[in-house]
C-alpha cells in the first residue's frame, strides 16, 4: 500500500529526531582533570529536614567558593536511582547514603575511596561506630552526617500515674504492664530492625563477618525472640499481626496516649509532639531500651554517611564540600534546628546542642550503640528475618524453626561464602 | 505507515528484551557486568542453562518457581474474573438511558484515575488490623475475630485479589462499554420483534458483538495482571503468602547488594514463555470461534 | 408482523411497542440500586483519601476512624505554595509528559491499528504477535539497558525519552484495542469513501476515525491515565532536580525512610486524581457515540 505524505513525514521526522539527538547528545566531556566546581548533591532526608540542609549546603558554597546544587530525592528510589545513573557515569557528585548502603556502593566501585584525600586524614573526633559504617576492606568511603539508634519512649504523666519507672530489663516491663493497663503498655512493632534490641541484648547477633559465620539462630537469638513473645503471651504487650500496618499502629497508638511505650528511634519525636498525648513536650520520656539485665541494653546504629560519587567530575569541590557539611558547625546546627544527633564527638560539647532536648537524651544511646556488620549485604538481612518475626509472632512457627529458616536463607541467597554457627 | 512504530519499538523494546536473555545465560550481576564509566572489564561468565535450572528446580532460596506459579495463576484468574463479569455488568447497566448516567460513569471511573500507589495506601489503612474501616464494620456488626487482611496468612492473597478487582473493573468496563456502543441497536429491536428474551439477546447479539473487544482486553488484562507488581508491594510488602513470580524477581532483583540482572532476567524470559503458552491456547481457542488474529 | 428493512420500523401491536421503552419501577430502582451500590464501593476508598487530606499528618491514621479530625485547608495550601516542593512545575510537566504521550500513541497506535485492520502487509502477524510477547516481559527488570539505550540517544533525562519510553508500554495495547474496534467497522464504509474520491488516508481520518471514536476515547484516557500516574521510569529517567520531577515522582517525598506525611500524601493525591478525572469527563461522551442506524445501509 503506498503511503500517504503525512504518515512518511511523520514518520522521518521520528526517525530524524532519533537521529539528531544520537549524533547531538551523547556522554559528557571525558576531561578528568578538571574540576567542574558544581556540585550535585542528592538529598535524601524528605522535605522537613531538608530546607535545613539545603541552607547549609548553600552556606558552604558560598564560603567555599564552588557552586552547589541540592535534589532532594525520595528515600525509597534513591539506592536504586543511584546505581542505575552511577553505572552510566551520571548522576550526583554527593550523595547522602544510608550505613547500610556504603557497603554495597564500594563493593561495586560507585563511590571513591577517600582514603587518600583531606577527608580520611583527621577522624578522630568521629564517634567510633558511625565512622565504621565508612570502611569497607580497610578503605574509608564516606563521612558520616547523622547517627541515630532505639530508644524507649514512654508517657510520663501514665507512668507516673501507675507509679512505675521506664523499665530497664524486660523482666520489669512484664512486671510493670499490670499497672500500664496491660496490652496496652508496650506496642512492640512487627518487624525486623526492631527484633534487634531484643536480640543484641541477649548477646546475639546476624551474622559475625569477621570470621564469616551466620549467627542469627544462635541459642542467644531464640531466646531474645521468646521474650518478645513472651510479652505478647503475659498481655504485657501488643503488636499488629499485618506488619505493613505495625509501625502506623504503633506511633498512632503512643501519639494519642494510648499506648504507654515503645521502642523507636529520634525521627519519630517530630511526629509525637503533634500527637494529642504530647502536646506538653515534657511529658516525652526517652530512656535507654531495656536488655537481658539491668543497663545491658543494646540497640542498632543507623544513620546516613556522605560519599562522593566514582566518575564524578568535581571531586575536589565535592570534598570541601563534604568538609564543610560534616564539620561541627554544620553538625550543631542540623542538631539544633532538626533534633538529628550529630556523629562528631565535639558537636555533642556545644551548649546548644545539650540544651536540644532529644538529642541530650539521645547522646547516651548514641553513643552505646550497637554495631551492625558493614558488609555489602547488610541490608539484605532485613527481609528474610523480617518474614520470620512476622511469622513467629503470629504463633505459625516457633522460634528455633523460624531462625534456621533465615540461617538457611542467609547461607542460600545473602552470605553464600559464610558458613551457619 | 507502520515504519515509525517498528523502529521504536526495535530500538527501545526488542534490543534491551535480546539482553535480557543473554543475561539469563550469564551470572551477570552488577559487580562483574563491564562498566566503561567505571573502567571495569567483565567478568561474568556463561553459565549456560544454570540459571534456568536453579530456578525450575523449585528451590526455596531461588524463589520456589512452582508453588509461586501456581499462586500467581490463581492471583491473575481471580482477578481477570471478576474484572470481566464486574465490569461487564456495569457496562451492560451503563449502556441504557438512566438518569444520571454520567455521574455514576465518573464515579465508576474513580478508581482508575486515582494514581496506584495512592490507593495502594489507603487500601493498606483500610485493611489494617486493628483500625481499619473494614475491621471496624465487621466488628460492629458481631464478627468478634475479624481476619488478620495482610497479616502471614491467605487472607492476604484475598486483600490484594480484592484490590486489584477494585482497580482494574473501571478499565474493563470502560472497553466493554466502547465495544458495547458498536453493537448497532437495530439488532436489538430486531430480534425483540422475534420474541427474543433480554437472556437470548444477551447471549446472542450483545456476547458475540462484544467478542473481538472481550478477547482483548481479557487476553490483555491476563498479561498485565501476570506481571502486577506494585500492588502487592506497596501493600503486604514481602510477604511469602502474595509472593508471585514478578515480585520476587524484584525482591532478588532490586534488594540484592549486587543487583543479579542473570536470575532477574531469568524470571522474566520465564514469565514471558508462561504467557506466551498461554497466548498460544488461547489463540487457538478463538480462532475455533473464528477469529482472525 | 412485518420487518421495514429500509426504514427498520416495527409494525407491531402496540403492548409490545409499549413495553420497548418504558422500564417498570422495580427494574428501574434496582438499577439505579445496584449502580449506586457499585459506585459507593468505587468511590469509597477516594473518599477516604479526600477525608483525610483535610487532617494533619499526625491525625490522618487514627485510632478510631473519624470524619473530621482538626481538619482544615493546611494541607493543600502548603502543597500549593510549593512549600513541599515545585508543586505546579511538577503539576506542569506531568501535564506536559502526559499529553505527549497520548497524542504521539494514539497516533501511532491509530495509524498501524488501522493498518493491521485493513491491509494485508509483510510480517503483519508478527507485528502484531510482538506488541503481546512486548507486553508480557516484565520491563522494568531491564531499566539499566534501558537507561544505557537512552543515554546512548542523548535522551536521558530528556522529556521525550521518557515519553518514548511510556509509547513503548501503551502503543502496543492501543494497537491491539484499535485494531479491534477498527474491525467492527465494515469495510464497506471504505470502499463507499474511495468510490467518493478520497484517498486512503482521507478515508481512514475522515470516515473510520470519527466512528470509532469509543475506541479512540478508551485508548486516549488509557495512554493518558499510563503516563500520569507512572513513577518508576519517571524517577530514574528524569533529572533529580525538582523543577523536572513529574507529579508522581514529586509525591514521593512524602514518604520518607521511617515515616509517611498522610496528610500531605492524600492532600497531593487529590490534586493529581482531579486532572484525570477531568480528562475522563472530557473523553467519555465519545462512549456514547456509535454506529448510527442507517448511516450504513440505504
Amino acid at each position: 500500500m503506498r503511503r500517504t505524505t503525512l504518515v512518511t513525514a511523520t514518520a522521518a521526522c521520528l526517525t530524524g529526531a532519533l537521529v539528531l539527538t544520537a549524533c547531538g547528545g551523547g556522554g559528557g566531556s571525558t576531561d578528568t582533570g578538571s574540576d567542574t566546581g558544581e556540585v550535585t548533591f542528592w538529598d535524601t532526608s524528605g522535605p522537613n529536614e531538608s530546607p535545613v540542609f539545603t541552607k547549609i549546603a548553600q552556606d558552604c558554597a558560598t564560603k567555599g567558593g564552588y557552586k552547589v546544587k541540592t535534589e532532594t530525592v525520595a528515600f525509597d528510589a534513591a539506592l536504586n536511582n543511584y546505581k542505575t545513573a552511577a553505572q552510566g557515569g551520571q548522576g550526583p557528585d554527593v550523595f547522602r547514603a544510608e550505613v547500610a548502603w556504603v557497603p554495597q556502593l564500594a563493593k561495586n566501585s560507585l563511590v571513591v575511596d577517600l582514603s587518600d584525600t583531606d577527608l580520611a586524614k583527621d577522624t578522630s573526633d568521629f564517634l567510633e561506630t558511625p565512622l565504621g559504617s565508612t570502611k569497607f576492606e580497610g578503605k574509608s568511603y564516606g563521612v558520616p552526617q547523622v547517627t541515630d539508634s532505639l530508644a524507649l519512649f514512654y508517657n510520663k504523666k501514665l507512668l507516673t500515674a501507675a507509679g512505675v519507672q521506664p523499665p530497664k530489663t524486660w523482666a520489669e516491663v512484664k512486671d510493670v504492664a499490670a499497672k500500664l493497663g496491660g496490652e496496652k503498655s508496650f506496642f512492640l512493632n512487627n518487624d525486623a530492625y526492631y527484633a534487634l534490641p531484643f536480640i543484641y541484648g541477649a548477646g546475639g547477633d546476624l551474622v559475625d563477618a569477621d570470621s564469616k559465620k551466620i549467627v542469627v539462630n544462635s541459642a542467644a537469638n531464640v531466646k531474645a525472640l521468646q521474650t518478645a513473645k513472651g510479652l505478647l503471651d503475659a498481655k504485657a504487650a501488643s503488636t499488629a499481626l499485618d506488619p505493613s500496618n505495625s509501625y502506623n499502629n504503633m506511633q498512632a497508638g503512643f501519639s494519642s496516649g494510648e499506648v504507654a511505650m515503645v521502642v523507636n528511634g529520634p525521627w519519630s519525636v517530630a511526629d509525637y509532639l503533634k500527637g494529642a498525648a504530647f502536646t506538653d513536650a515534657t511529658n516525652l520520656g526517652i530512656a535507654p531500651v531495656p536488655g537481658d539485665t539491668a543497663g545491658k541494653g543494646s540497640a542498632p546504629v543507623g544513620g546516613h554517611d556522605y560519599v562522593i560519587r566514582q566518575g564524578t567530575k568535581a571531586k575536589a569541590s565535592s570534598v570541601k564540600f563534604i568538609q564543610c557539611m560534616s564539620g561541627t558547625d554544620a553538625q550543631v546546627q542540623v542538631a539544633k534546628e532538626l533534633g538529628l544527633l550529630p556523629t562528631r564527638k565535639s558537636a555533642y560539647d556545644n551548649a546548644d546542642v545539650k540544651a536540644q532536648p532529644v538529642v541530650a537524651a539521645f547522646e547516651p544511646v548514641a553513643k552505646a550503640a550497637h554495631a551492625r556488620p558493614w558488609i555489602p549485604e547488610g541490608g539484605q538481612l532485613f527481609d528474610p528475618l523480617k518474614i520470620a518475626y512476622a511469622d513467629f509472632l503470629a504463633g505459625k512457627k516457633d522460634a528455633k524453626t523460624a531462625l534456621d529458616e533465615v540461617a538457611k536463607a542467609y547461607q542460600d541467597q545473602v552470605v553464600p561464602e559464610y558458613s551457619i554457627g | 505507515m507502520v515504519l515509525p512504530v517498528v523502529v521504536v519499538i526495535a530500538v527501545l523494546v526488542l534490543y534491551p528484551l535480546a539482553q535480557g536473555v543473554f543475561f539469563t545465560f550469564t551470572n551477570i550481576n552488577e559487580a562483574n557486568i563491564a562498566n566503561p564509566v567505571l573502567d571495569r572489564a567483565a567478568t561474568y561468565i556463561g553459565v549456560g542453562f544454570r540459571n534456568y535450572a536453579h530456578v525450575l528446580s523449585g528451590d526455596t532460596s531461588y524463589g520456589a518457581f512452582w508453588s509461586t506459579l501456581v499462586r500467581t495463576l490463581i492471583w491473575t484468574f481471580s482477578c481477570v474474573f471478576f474484572h470481566y463479569v464486574i465490569g461487564l455488568g456495569l457496562a451492560l447497566l451503563l449502556n441504557r438511558e438512566v438518569r444520571g448516567r454520567s455521574v455514576y460513569r465518573v464515579l465508576l471511573i474513580l478508581p482508575w484515575a486515582v494514581p496506584a500507589f495512592i490507593s495502594a495506601f489507603t487500601w493498606k489503612y483500610m485493611f489494617n488490623a486493628q483500625y481499619g474501616i473494614i475491621n471496624q464494620a465487621l466488628r460492629a456488626v458481631g464478627v468478634d475475630n475479624p481476619p488478620v487482611w495482610l497479616g502471614q496468612n491467605d487472607w492476604a492473597l484475598v486483600a490484594v485479589i480484592i484490590v486489584n478487582v477494585w482497580l482494574g473493573v473501571p478499565f474493563m468496563m470502560v472497553a466493554l462499554l466502547g465495544g458495547l456502543q458498536s453493537i448497532p441497536g437495530d439488532l436489538y429491536e430486531a430480534a425483540e420483534v422475534d420474541g427474543a428474551t433480554p437472556w437470548q439477546r444477551f447471549r446472542h447479539i450483545t456476547l458475540p458483538g462484544l467478542r473481538s473487544v472481550s478477547s482483548t482486553v481479557v487476553l490483555l488484562g491476563i498479561i498485565w495482571t501476570f506481571n502486577m507488581f506494585a500492588i502487592i508491594y506497596l501493600i503486604t510488602g514481602p510477604n511469602p503468602n502474595t509472593r508471585i513470580l514478578v515480585t520476587y524477581a524484584f525482591e532478588r532483583f532490586f534488594s540484592g547488594a549486587s543487583r543479579d540482572y542473570a536470575i532477574a532476567s531469568t524470571y522474566g524470559v520465564l514469565i514471558l514463555s508462561v504467557l506466551l503458552v498461554f497466548a498460544g491456547v488461547y489463540r487457538r481457542a478463538l480462532r475455533k470461534q473464528g477469529e482472525v488474529w | 408482523m412485518t420487518l421495514d428493512a429500509s426504514s427498520l420500523k416495527v409494525v407491531r401491536p402496540d403492548r409490545v411497542a409499549h413495553k420497548r421503552h418504558e422500564r417498570s419501577r422495580a427494574a428501574s430502582t434496582a438499577l439505579h440500586a445496584t449502580l449506586a451500590i457499585a459506585s459507593l464501593i468505587a468511590v469509597f476508598p477516594v473518599f477516604w483519601v479526600l477525608v483525610t487530606s483535610f487532617k494533619p499528618d499526625a491525625r490522618a491514621v487514627e485510632t478510631t476512624p473519624k470524619l473530621f479530625n482538626e481538619s482544615s485547608l493546611d494541607n493543600y495550601t502548603r502543597i500549593l505554595s510549593g512549600d513541599k516542593g515545585s508543586f505546579l512545575t511538577w503539576f506542569g510537566n506531568s501535564v506536559l509528559i502526559a499529553l505527549m504521550t497520548t497524542v504521539v500513541a494514539v497516533f501511532l497506535s491509530a495509524t498501524t491499528g488501522y493498518a493491521a485492520s485493513r491491509f494485508r502487509f509483510p510480517g503483519k502477524r508478527t507485528l502484531m504477535m510482538s506488541f503481546l510477547v512486548v507486553q508480557m516481559f516484565p520491563f522494568a527488570v531491564l531499566i539499566v539497558p534501558l537507561y544505557n539505550i537512552l543515554l546512548t540517544l542523548g535522551l536521558q533525562g530528556e522529556q521525550f525519552g521518557l515519553v518514548l519510553v511510556y509509547c513503548t508500554t501503551a502503543v502496543p495495547f492501543c494497537t491491539y484495542m484499535l485494531k479491534g474496534y477498527f474491525d467492527t467497522v465494515p469495510t464497506d464504509i471504505d470502499e463507499a469513501g474511495r468510490v467518493d474520491g478520497l484517498s486512503p488516508f482521507g478515508v481512514f481520518w475522515r470516515l473510520i476515525l470519527p466512528l470509532a471514536k469509543p475506541g479512540l476515547a478508551v485508548t486516549a484516557f488509557y495512554a493518558f491515565i499510563t503516563a500520569w500516574g507512572e513513577v518508576a521510569f519517571a524517577s530514574a529517567f528524569l533529572s533529580a532536580a525538582d523543577e523536572s520531577k513529574t507529579l508522581a515522582v514529586g509525591l514521593q517525598v512524602f514518604v520518607q525512610q521511617n515515616r509517611t506525611e498522610w496528610g500531605h500524601l492524600a492532600a497531593a493525591s487529590i490534586l493529581v486524581a482531579i486532572p484525570a478525572i477531568a480528562v475522563f469527563y472530557l473523553v467519555q461522551r465519545f462512549l456514547v457515540a456509535g454506529l448510527a442506524s442507517g448511516a450504513v445501509k440505504g
